[in-house]
């Protein structure tokens, strides 16, 4: 359990998180090669099967493919579409639960945006 | 097969270094014998040292069926042998045993014969047969094994009591068979004598084998 | 062994006593009573003769990160290295279907990380069927393809790891918000402290937005915690010894 997260989501998705996170930050450039499942396997101490899992999810997503007798590669046009992913989720986890939390706290949606404008300056 | 291969590769490397101490012991006490006593009676050194040399081995054989009964049995059972396996591959290590031993002990006898005459020994009167002397102690050695196998698997599978049992019933039977006296070593001394007693044993023998046969059927192996 | 009731198979073929079936099982356990006289170089060279797959190479790396003391007798060995010996036997065997029984019985910490490590890669390398059995349940969970709980001999759930953590959680909130959930079987346990309430609840969630607009807090549950639950509950016949299946 090296580097991974114990709140309860599968391991498969944060392993594919992880590589997603890479391609955003430009750790792993299109077209560059992703370390194989063993290697993933190895370095979060987990089952082999379950790295293929979250390697397999973003090769269905069109993430990353598969060079045969070579390894996986991310795709072209894939940070974008990683980009695009988590602006949907980023709605959906950070702001719905920032709004949520403010309503509990009784801040109201301008003293909200306040905060905001504050925290970018 | 294989698998009886790599079994007595197996009793072969258990055995090797308890071989060697008991070959050195064994050449010390003869020397020792041909040296303190042999030379006052020299007719007597030749027979002084088998005798000596049937008892070592005798017990040394006894050593090596208890262990392989006791110790080796769980311990192969806990490297993914069946337990026929095992029990036939039992079988070949102690026929085995019983001939090789034998043939060297019979092979010691026939070089003293050769070799104590040259340093002053008289032994003229004393003769020696080299096929029925392997003959007939390779059955003895057999025998003995079979039964010390059955005796302490009795005993590994159920309890003490049981073996105390088993030597009774060993003693009474030697009663019926008709010597004087009920020691095994005397009883098997025989075999040197006749050459009838040989075959026996190694009825006797099969017919033990088949009990065993039973018994490792369905033996439990302890874990403690 | 002998089955006391039920059968064992492998592949549709029974187990017990088969000649074709047992060679390809090993079977290592923490203690072994048999070695108890032997050093632990006698016992290597016994698998060396033995297990026809044996990784002499493997056994001697393993050696060398476990530090087992070669020439001393084995029941002079600590638990740990007597526990770490059965390591090596098992996963050096090559077989294809391999039991550890409580490997990590008596093992430190860094000695045990030591083992998941060479598990893990030798599984990577070499593909084979690994049951383990295992009291260190968060320790080792993440190696696990698939869990078998057994309660009293009975197998009572057999499911990819990821189930188990998906479908466990923890709801914590008001009492009274909660309390309605109460009744349900996939409750394990609750717990109250003045009018908060915190249940364990194994199974699908639905309506969790619902929930957290409630402000009710959803959290995961750990694996032991689980397991515990499970065990703990009468009804429902769930089990300690967590088995790893990787095929």
């Amino acid at each position: 359990m090296a580097l991974l997260n114990d709140d309860g989501r599968p391991i498969f998705q944060q392993i594919a998180e992880k590589i997603e996170d890479d391609i955003i930050e430009n750790r792993l450039p299109e077209q560059s090669q992703v370390p194989s499942t063993n290697q993933f396997a190895a370095f979060y101490q987990i089952n082999p099967a379950t790295a293929a899992k979250g390697v397999n999810l973003l090769v269905d997503q069109g993430i990353l493919y598969k060079k045969r007798g070579i390894g996986m590669f991310v795709a072209e046009g894939a940070r974008n579409a990683v980009m695009e992913k988590r602006k949907q989720q980023f709605y959906e986890h950070y702001v719905i639960t920032m709004i949520r939390e403010a309503a509990k706290l009784g801040i109201t949606t301008k003293q909200l945006t306040e905060m905001i404008m504050k925290g970018d300056a | 097969m294989k698998t009886f291969r790599r079994q007595l590769a197996f009793h072969w490397y258990d055995n090797r270094k308890r071989l060697l101490f008991f070959g050195a012991i064994v050449l010390f006490l003869d020397f020792w014998l041909l040296a303190g006593y042999g030379i006052y009676e020299p007719e007597n050194a030749l027979p002084l040292v088998m005798n000596n040399n049937f008892a070592a081995i005798s017990i040394f054989t006894v050593l090596i069926a208890y262990i392989a009964a006791a110790n080796s049995f769980p311990l192969l059972m806990g490297f993914g042998y069946t337990r026929k396996q095992f029990y036939w591959s039992s079988l070949i290590y102690f026929a085995a045993f019983s001939t090789a031993i034998s043939f060297a002990h019979t092979l010691l006898i026939a070089l003293l014969k050769l070799l104590l005459p040259l340093l002053g020994f008289n032994l003229d009167n004393v003769v020696v047969s080299f096929g029925p002397l392997w003959y007939s102690q390779t059955a003895a050695y057999f025998l003995l094994a079979m039964m010390v196998f059955l005796l302490s698997t009795m005993m590994y599978r159920f309890g003490i009591l049981s073996g105390a049992g088993l030597i009774v019933i060993y003693i009474l039977s030697l009663n019926i068979y008709g010597t004087n006296n009920p020691t095994l070593i005397d009883a098997a001394a025989k075999t040197f004598v006749d050459i009838i007693p040989p075959h026996y044993a190694i009825a006797v023998s099969l017919g033990i084998a088949l009990i065993c046969r039973r018994l490792y059927r369905s033996a439990d192996v302890k874990t403690s | 062994m002998f089955p006391d009731q039920g059968s064992v198979t492998a592949d549709d073929h029974p187990v017990h006593e088969n000649p074709d079936i047992v060679p390809h099982i090993c079977f290592a356990k923490s203690v072994e009573y048999a070695w108890s006289e032997y050093k632990a170089q006698d016992i290597l060279k016994f698998c060396s003769l033995l297990y026809p797959s044996w990784d002499a190479d493997f056994a001697a790396e393993m050696l060398g990160r476990f530090s087992i003391p070669l020439k001393q007798k084995y029941k002079h060995l600590s638990r740990g290295n007597q526990s770490l010996l059965g390591i090596v036997k098992g996963l050096a065997s090559r077989c294809p279907i391999t039991l550890l029984d409580e490997p990590t019985l008596g093992v430190d910490a860094e000695k045990r990380e030591a083992f998941y490590e060479l598990l893990l890669r030798d599984y990577s390398e070499h593909s084979r069927t690994v049951i383990l059995s295992t009291h260190l349940i968060d320790e080792s969970a993440d190696l696990f393809q698939y869990i078998t709980l057994l309660q009293k001999g009975t197998v009572t759930a057999h499911r990819e790891t990821e189930e188990f953590v998906a479908q466990a959680r923890y709801l914590q909130g008001n009492s009274q918000h909660l309390g309605a959930y109460l009744g349900d079987a996939r409750v394990l346990n609750s717990k109250s402290l003045g009018s908060v309430t915190r249940i364990a609840w194994l199974g699908p969630i639905d309506n969790e937005q619902y929930l957290r607009e409630q402000g009710i807090e959803i959290s995961p549950v750990p694996l032991q915690k689980l397991f515990v639950y499970l065990t703990r509950q009468e009804q429902k016949t769930s089990e300690v010894p967590v088995h790893e299946n990787i095929s």
